[in-house]
């Protein structure tokens, strides 16, 4: 690829919220004032903590009070999740509808987190933010080389091949290579950097294999259900190993899918940035 | 004869084997009758299958699927079918996925057009 790869920054608001849980001196007020101190992101994750997301009984006013019923990681996930969509401008329309390719993050992040809810798993909002960044690398491919992209995109329609595939025959490393290099820039968890490296290839997974099946699935899910466009066209196929190790069963479906639906409508609408939707 | 989807699963189909909810605690024992009410409850409490006499979730999909005008079923078919072009159809959760998919896509052209 031509050019160097300037990396976008992680925001500065989610590296301070990030250091702050991380820190055993802070305290749960300490954590919340750092997210008061950014007024959208607070208006944000008070519509997300009052959604179909956590169904609480009653509603939750403050962000001192989320912190204490949501707990500070998954605030901290979903601070990232929310914070990551305005990182990305100026990549070509006619490549990458941007509005659609969050739509489709969204989706799998969503059907990533219903998942691992129906599995009991704590913390699921790290699925969720997981399903968020799967497919960012492509974002990389689009504003570091616009006409390979759309020459891939081209090559793509006109054969019925898939995007990912024809990626790694062209260039040898796909989009989800790239997702690595720019989350292991961002020091984010290992966890994540895995899920995102290995989504379309959940069995070479090591450390975290149920989560990279996870969001594996999560992804086919969101394709098939046709939830936004991350350019690809087809639903990506299904590894089996990863079907078995994240312990699903065609069953389990039906009502997951009607959850992604129902989380996914709420999902779109305070995801959305200010001045749009 | 296995599990049946709760969408599928019709009044007046027997339990073969009694329902759990997540945590372990029986809500219907086997051999009774479903009602409607049954399957309200079920769905409050997050039961997604059943096992029920007599019937295979394949079955139960296509005796559910056949209350359906197959005209619109084809067009959904022929709508979503394209999409899994490049995933292996022997695999259950492929063919589970794309017909929950065929289902999904007819729901939603009713309601966009307004015709319940």
């Amino acid at each position: 690829m031509r050019g160097t790869l300037e990396i976008p920054s992680l925001p500065m608001i989610f590296t301070r919220i990030d250091e702050a849980v991380n820190n055993p001196r802070s305290s749960l007020a300490d954590i919340g004032r750092i997210i008061s101190e950014d007024s959208s992101l607070t208006a944000r994750l008070l519509k997300i903590v009052n959604s179909a997301f956590y169904s609480f009984p009653s509603k939750i006013e403050t962000i001192s009070r989320a912190v204490t019923v949501v707990g500070t990681q998954q605030l901290r996930d979903l601070a990232l999740a929310t914070s990551v969509m305005k990182l990305f401008q100026g990549i070509p329309p006619d490549l990458i509808n941007m509005e659609a390719f969050w739509k489709h993050s969204i989706a799998c992040g969503v059907a990533a987190r219903v998942l691992a809810a129906h599995k009991r798993k704590a913390n699921i909002e790290r699925f969720f933010v997981a399903g968020i960044l799967h497919d960012i690398g492509r974002l990389i491919l689009c504003m570091k080389d616009p006409n390979w992209m759309r020459s891939a995109l081209g090559r793509c329609h006109a054969s019925g091949e898939l995007l990912y595939k024809i990626e790694n025959e062209e260039l040898g490393f796909d989009h989800a290579s790239l997702g690595r290099v720019l989350l292991e820039n961002w020091k984010l968890p290992a966890s994540l950097v895995e899920t995102v490296a290995y989504h379309h290839n959940p069995e070479a997974a090591a450390r975290f294999p149920v989560e990279a099946a996870d969001v594996h699935i999560a992804d086919i899910i969101a394709h098939a259900m046709q939830l936004g466009s991350s350019g690809e066209r087809f639903v990506p196929p299904l590894s089996p190993l990863a079907w078995e190790r994240a312990g699903m069963s065609p069953g389990k479906l039906p009502a997951a899918m009607e959850q992604i639906d129902q989380q996914y409508r709420e999902a779109v609408e305070w995801m959305a940035p200010e001045g749009s939707a | 004869m296995g599990k049946v989807n709760l969408d599928d699963i019709k009044p007046g189909m027997k339990l073969e084997k009694d329902v759990q909810e997540r945590s372990g605690r029986v809500l219907l024992r086997a051999g009774t009758e479903i009602t409607e009410r049954h399957l309200n409850i079920f769905r409050t409490w997050g039961v997604a299958e059943a096992d029920i006499e007599s019937m295979s979730r394949e079955e139960a999909a296509a005796q559910a699927a056949r209350d359906l005008d197959p005209e619109v079923l084809k067009a959904a078919e022929e709508f979503v079918s394209p999409l899994f072009e490049h995933t292996d159809a022997n695999h259950d959760a492929v063919r589970e996925l794309k017909r929950l998919c065929v289902l999904r896509h007819v729901r939603m052209n009713k309601r966009n057009t307004g015709v319940v």
